[in-house]
């Protein structure tokens, strides 16, 4: 008993070990420049592939593949700064961030391409021993992560603090500007940072391959939200906390999948990621200290600010905002209601009502992102919410449509309010962190509540939308639920932007731009972000629910994480707040792919590529942020 | 005016735009080896942004900035500094999660290879400062305002430049420790110490400074020697509060 609970210790150490390193990279590049490199995750799958094509194509022998590996993500680290952030570095403070998600999502497209989308055993060239001590073991290979973990974070942690590379990169990390001024080279610096977080990356891509005797081109997004969460329990920019963050993750999930179950692993592990948001914001070793002077960036100097849309440079530039008015919804609604007329082919009725939507799901991204401020990483959870909900009224209880989607929709309007909680306290990055915790942890609960999702095999016999104030006229055939669909989101996004003209929206984007202000102007702020999240949910769950009706059946791969990353970009692609051009970006892209279907494989890199240079050319969105 | 020896440094008719907004027009000064230059001027006069054009944080649009026979507008930060500047920052910008010590140490990077020499001045900085010696271990963001400034005083000072930068020190702190800083600025320009400052508290740099100029909306609007201004009734009127 007691052996092999030492043994899941061992494992969890080894798990966490790789954790760590990722979690350094996101802290060096945290601690130099106050990103979220999502692109961290891509460093790592590309680090372990090149080690891959080193010991399999060029028959390197693993530890010259492995030095081959890390100097060529340094490289890239090094050229992804160049790329995506340095021309990006007086714009709104949200773009940097979204540019390293573009850039995540070209280098995962091009591996699946260039070693393809399946997995790959790796070869591990020295015969794995295990050592036994009873009933526990410990494997060569867990030594070999621990021990390489090890030395590489207090590697890094000696560096840090005692060289003068290490120093000039943390006073660049906390006041670049008075760096700059004793005669740092701060953007060398930066690249530095990024070349470190490369190596990094490599690394742990590496020590997963050995662990898992596997590579595959998907690895990145996991392995990078689980580094990400570990950085956040250490305490985002601090470099012990990184590795102490890694090992608490990685212990804690190895006992919750040893004690609990295989499917609870990452349920817990997100679990205890909200709760150190709600008690510990600043991480296990984050400090506090600093706080009573207006935290680190108050001390600084720096100008302190929560909004998403302000940028370091003090002026804004006046964007010209393009919006539809209330009425222009329901007018576009009606206009598109008419389509069946003009055409009754099943596939392009079924593209335009997948389209019409995400229109609603994006806009009610963009009402917490945008308007509110509150980057949402999660919301496909709410949307799962909404899909369910309607999947049980309607089929259990034998709901009538009217009733099961507005049941639907107020049962994720309380859960994204009851979601919301934790993140009332958050602003900027950390409350980024805390809706991709809610978004995770949504999904494993429709992956693992079985008795009411089914989990993976999903929900079936979604029964069609039968309208009790109709006498029970059921819409059984795909154009009558299309018409549902579009006057249903037309009605939804006219009221929503009704909400955003008055006054309720006014307060919400006062909140965004200043919360400090908005607290001492004496707005109830907290409870105006619950309303903005119930309202949002209400859209979510609302587009859930007509998404449930027409696939009849739910599984939980259509709300993962990455969708919902992907929803947050349409966002932005629109013009964060503006309701208009979410609802357009959430259209017009989710059309889009059906059209280029042909080039299926090159769609999430055009995609990428034209997120990237909607950062540059309109940093505010296609329709101009509000 | 200008003596036989070209001046350490001089400012030719420089222009400063902000985007659509210029901040300067045409400002010329000098500052020779050994003087303490002031610039005055109230909110938005353009003398901090004089002091930034030196420095290489904004560029100028127009004028050139010689400093030791080289031109030096338009160039990086790390370069001006790297030529033999030293400044200390509008603000204080302490770096408030180092301690006192790295502070200090960071001051000295331009010369970081000699060992010795940093050693020595770093043991000058801490006879000059008690306080920061008390609290060398200490984080620079927990010290008080008054502290802090005194750590800038100290990390520029370890910079060992020929010309000294500095961006309203008494900004924000109390009479007490506006006396100690230039208690302190005193003593460098006793040292022979090229500074150049910028400063808000008129009174009180007329005093230190050899010569002073006086910007208005960004053009210069008077110079001359600092004993001269103080008794400009102009001068007393607008910034020594005289009626």
């Amino acid at each position: 008993m007691l052996e092999l609970f030492a043994s899941q210790i061992v494992n969890g150490l080894a798990i966490g070990q790789v954790y760590a390193l990722i979690a350094l990279g996101f802290s060096l590049v945290f601690g130099v420049s106050n990103l979220i490199n999502f692109a961290q995750g891509a460093l790592f799958m590309l680090g372990a592939f090149i080690a891959f094509t080193g010991v399999t194509t060029l028959h390197l022998p693993l530890v010259a593949a492995a030095a081959l590996s890390v100097a060529v993500m340094s490289l890239l680290g090094m050229l992804l700064e160049r790329l995506a952030l340095r021309p990006l570095e007086n714009a709104p403070y949200i773009a940097p961030v979204l540019s390293t998600l573009a850039i995540s999502l070209i280098v995962d497209q091009l591996a699946e391409i260039i070693w393809s989308p399946e997995g790959q055993a790796f070869p591990v060239p020295f015969e794995e021993v295990t050592y036994f001590f009873g009933s526990a073991y410990i494997t060569s290979t867990d030594l070999l992560i621990f021990g390489f973990g090890a030395a590489a974070a207090i590697a890094l942690t000696l560096f840090l603090s005692r060289s003068w590379l290490g120093r000039t990169l943390r006073a660049t990390a906390q006041d670049r500007d008075a760096a700059a001024q004793l005669g740092v080279r701060t953007s060398n610096v930066k690249r530095l940072a990024f070349g470190l977080a490369g190596a990094l990356g490599a690394l742990s891509g590496i020590l997963v391959a050995l662990y898992f005797k596997s590579v595959f081109p998907q690895m990145g997004l996991p392995y990078g939200l689980k580094g990400f969460a570990a950085a956040l329990l250490g305490g985002l920019a601090s470099t012990p906390g990184a590795v102490l963050g890694g090992l608490l993750l990685g212990i804690v999930e190895t006992l919750a999948s040893a004690y609990i179950g295989e499917g609870y692993r990452d349920l817990v592990a997100y679990t205890l990621v909200l709760v150190f948001l709600v008690f510990r914001p600043q991480g296990l070793l984050g400090d506090r200290r600093l706080d009573a002077l207006g935290g680190l960036g108050g001390a600084g100097g720096a100008m302190p600010s929560t909004s998403v849309l302000s940028s370091s440079s003090s002026q804004r530039k006046a964007t010209r905002v393009l919006e539809l008015p209330p009425w222009g919804f329901l007018a576009v609604g009606l206009a598109l209601a008419l389509l069946p007329v003009a055409t009754q082919n099943a596939y392009v009725l079924q593209a335009v009502a997948y389209a019409i939507i995400f229109a609603l799901l994006v806009a009610s991204v963009t009402l917490v992102s945008g308007s509110l401020g509150i980057l949402s990483i999660g919301h496909m959870a709410f949307y799962g919410v909404g899909a369910y909900a309607v999947g049980i009224l309607a089929r259990n209880h034998g709901w009538p449509a009217e009733a099961a989607l507005l049941g639907a929709a107020a049962i994720t309007a309380i859960i994204a309010m009851v979601a919301a909680l934790p993140l009332l306290k958050l602003s900027g990055h950390t409350a980024a962190l805390g809706t991709l915790a809610v978004g995770q942890i949504g999904y494993l609960v429709f992956m693992t509540w079985l008795d009411v999702t089914r989990g993976p095999m999903g929900f079936i016999g979604i029964p069609a939308p039968r309208l009790g104030l109709l006498g029970g006229y059921t819409l059984a055939s795909l154009t009558q639920k299309f018409c549902l669909i579009a006057v249903v989101v037309a009605v939804g996004l006219a009221l929503a932007q009704r909400l955003l003209n008055s006054g309720i929206g006014r307060v919400w984007r006062g909140i965004r731009e200043d919360r400090l202000a908005a607290h001492a102007a004496g707005l109830p702020v907290r409870r105006y972000i619950l309303l903005g999240f119930a309202l949002s949910g209400l859209l979510a769950g609302t587009a859930g629910g007509l998404f449930a009706y027409v696939q009849s059946v739910v599984s939980p791969e259509s709300f993962t994480v990455s969708a919902s990353i992907l929803l947050l970009t349409l966002a932005v692609l629109g013009g964060l707040g503006n309701l208009t051009g979410a609802a357009l970006a959430g259209f017009a892209l989710t059309l889009l792919p059906e059209l280029l279907r042909p080039f299926a494989e090159w769609r999430m890199i055009a995609y990428g590529v034209a997120l990237l240079l909607m950062l540059r050319l309109r940093p505010n969105g296609l329709l101009g942020a509000r | 005016m200008n003596t036989a020896k070209p001046a350490l440094l001089s400012i030719d008719a420089i222009d400063v735009h902000y985007g659509a907004v210029q901040a300067l027009y045409g400002v010329s000064l000098h500052v020779n080896a050994g003087e303490v230059v002031s610039v005055l001027g109230g909110n938005a006069s353009g003398k901090s942004t004089t002091l930034k054009s030196v420095l290489g944080l904004v560029g100028p649009t127009q004028g050139r900035i010689v400093l030791d026979g080289r031109e030096i507008q338009g160039r990086a930060p790390a370069d001006v500094i790297d030529l033999g500047v030293a400044s200390v920052p509008e603000g204080r910008r302490v770096f408030p999660d180092m301690s006192v010590d790295e502070n200090l140490l960071l001051g000295a990077y331009p010369r970081r290879k000699h060992k010795a020499d940093i050693a020595q001045d770093l043991a000058e900085v801490f006879t000059t400062f008690p306080r920061l010696a008390e609290r060398r271990k200490q984080l620079a963001g927990t010290l008080s305002g008054g502290e802090q400034q005194m750590l800038a005083l100290g990390r520029a000072w370890l910079r060992r430049g020929k010309l000294v930068c500095i961006d309203e020190p008494s900004m924000g702190l109390s009479p007490r420790f506006v006396d100690a800083v230039y208690d302190v600025l005193f003593r460098w320009k006793a040292a022979g110490q090229t500074i150049l400052l910028v400063e808000q508290n008129a009174r009180i740099a007329l005093e230190l400074a050899d010569r002073a100029y006086v910007l208005q909306y960004g053009h210069v609007v008077l110079e001359g020697n600092a004993a001269d201004l103080a008794a400009d009734a102009a001068v007393q009127k607008a910034y020594l509060g005289a009626a």
